[in-house]
């Protein structure tokens, strides 16, 4: 019993060890050459769309710019005002961003002419159909 | 390895508080745990009292103002206590660190266990004013959840830090409240934060303006990232999703 516990233990060390080794493998969510910061964003796959959101607090909307293609979607927009971080340990110092970058590789080919967009509460939505070909099966 | 070894409560003053209210929060849905917490702690004006450390903990530390800081602190007001964490808790340490709030908070002699977190729903951004959702545990907290009004949750499954300090509660009769509001699942919500600190002013009794919230509610958001993200993946990792099941004797 005391064994079993001692080697339940174990792996949870290990366990979580591991968890903070991906934490550490993580790409930063800035890209300090292009000033900018990483929206969170959310991929979400239906039967006809994929329907992409990503946060963008501080901007407006005439600042977002969204092109892409069939299978690759970019999102940039402006901040209002200009986020600076001083002393921080990562940036070596001294860091500002002026706005927001995301690409995202789509799980499957879109119809990017017929994408629909909102943007409410700073959250940007884009819908975009699928390119899909149906074809119905037979019941032998 | 004992529970008092895997988790480990550090005073860095003695607190010595009877009878306190412990409020926790943690990384969970929508950050609306850790924005109350921070919001808290800066109108009050909360002293730093103590952390909380374990080897399950990833290696690492907070620096804040050129001060190195645990990243799972306890800070103080009066009668108030509060535990908030700045990272996700590992899901292999979850149920040593319950039981070990819950031993401590026992051992102070607390009143009552108020968790603040958050509840995923789809249309969070047709919602102006997030309502808040209570599961109480003891007399006491389903006394405070019927004088508030705040309606119950009855059914369902919960996962994550705050079931297992539930589960802890009920086995230690210890009270508890979990305040939930209705947030977004992945990204940070102090719109929920400030719908659960007006009905938290009232459980403690303090006034808590939101306002200031509110007003840098863009600015949290932006700062808050790395840290939703982290969140969404651990969240992912302890099997967040079957929150969204239906539990086996619903019908019954």
């Amino acid at each position: 019993m005391e064994r079993r516990r001692r080697l339940r233990s174990l792996f949870d060390i290990i366990e979580s060890m591991l968890e903070g080794m991906e934490s550490f493998e993580e790409e930063p969510m800035y890209d300090a050459e292009r000033c900018c910061l990483e929206p969170l964003t959310e991929v979400k796959e239906t039967e006809n769309e994929i329907i992409i959101t990503a946060d963008l607090p501080g901007v407006n909307k005439e600042s977002i710019s969204i092109h892409g293609d069939e299978e690759h979607i970019i999102i940039e927009a402006t901040l209002r005002k200009e986020i600076k971080f001083e002393g921080w340990l990562a940036a070596g110092g001294e860091i500002s961003f002026k706005g927001f970058r995301k690409a995202i590789k789509l799980p499957v080919s879109v119809d990017i002419e017929r994408a629909k967009t909102s943007f409410r509460q700073g959250i940007l939505e884009i819908r975009l159909p699928k390119k899909v070909k149906r074809v119905k099966i037979k019941i032998e | 390895m004992s529970v008092e070894e895997e988790v480990i409560i550090r005073e860095i003053e003695e607190i010595s508080v009877k009878n306190p209210k412990v409020l926790i929060g943690l990384p969970e849905v929508g950050l609306v745990g850790i924005i109350s917490a921070i919001h808290l702690i800066e109108t009050l004006s909360m002293k730093e009292v103590g952390y909380l450390k374990s080897h399950y903990f990833p290696p690492l530390v907070i620096l804040h103002k050129g001060k190195v800081k645990a990243p799972m602190r306890i800070y103080n007001y009066e009668d108030i206590l509060l535990i908030i964490s700045e990272i996700p808790i590992p899901p292999a340490v979850i149920p040593q660190m319950a039981r070990k709030i819950v031993n401590w908070s026992k051992d102070k002699g607390t009143e009552i266990i108020v968790m603040l977190g958050g509840l995923p729903v789809p249309n969070r951004i047709d919602i102006e004013s997030p309502k808040v959702y209570a599961i109480p545990q003891g007399v006491r907290a389903e006394e405070i959840t019927e004088s508030l009004g705040i309606e119950r949750l009855r059914e369902g499954i919960m996962v994550g830090p705050y079931a297992s300090i539930l589960l802890e509660c009920c086995e230690q009769e210890q009270d508890a409240l979990l305040l939930s509001a209705e947030a977004y699942m992945q990204y940070p919500d102090p719109g929920a934060a400030a719908s659960i600190l007006q009905i938290v002013a009232k459980v403690l009794n303090v006034e808590l303006d939101v306002k200031p919230l509110l007003e840098k509610a863009e600015d949290l958001r932006i700062r808050l990232r790395d840290l939703m993200r982290r969140t969404t993946q651990t969240m992912q990792r302890m099997g967040k999703m079957q929150e969204h099941g239906i539990p086996p004797m619903m019908y019954i």
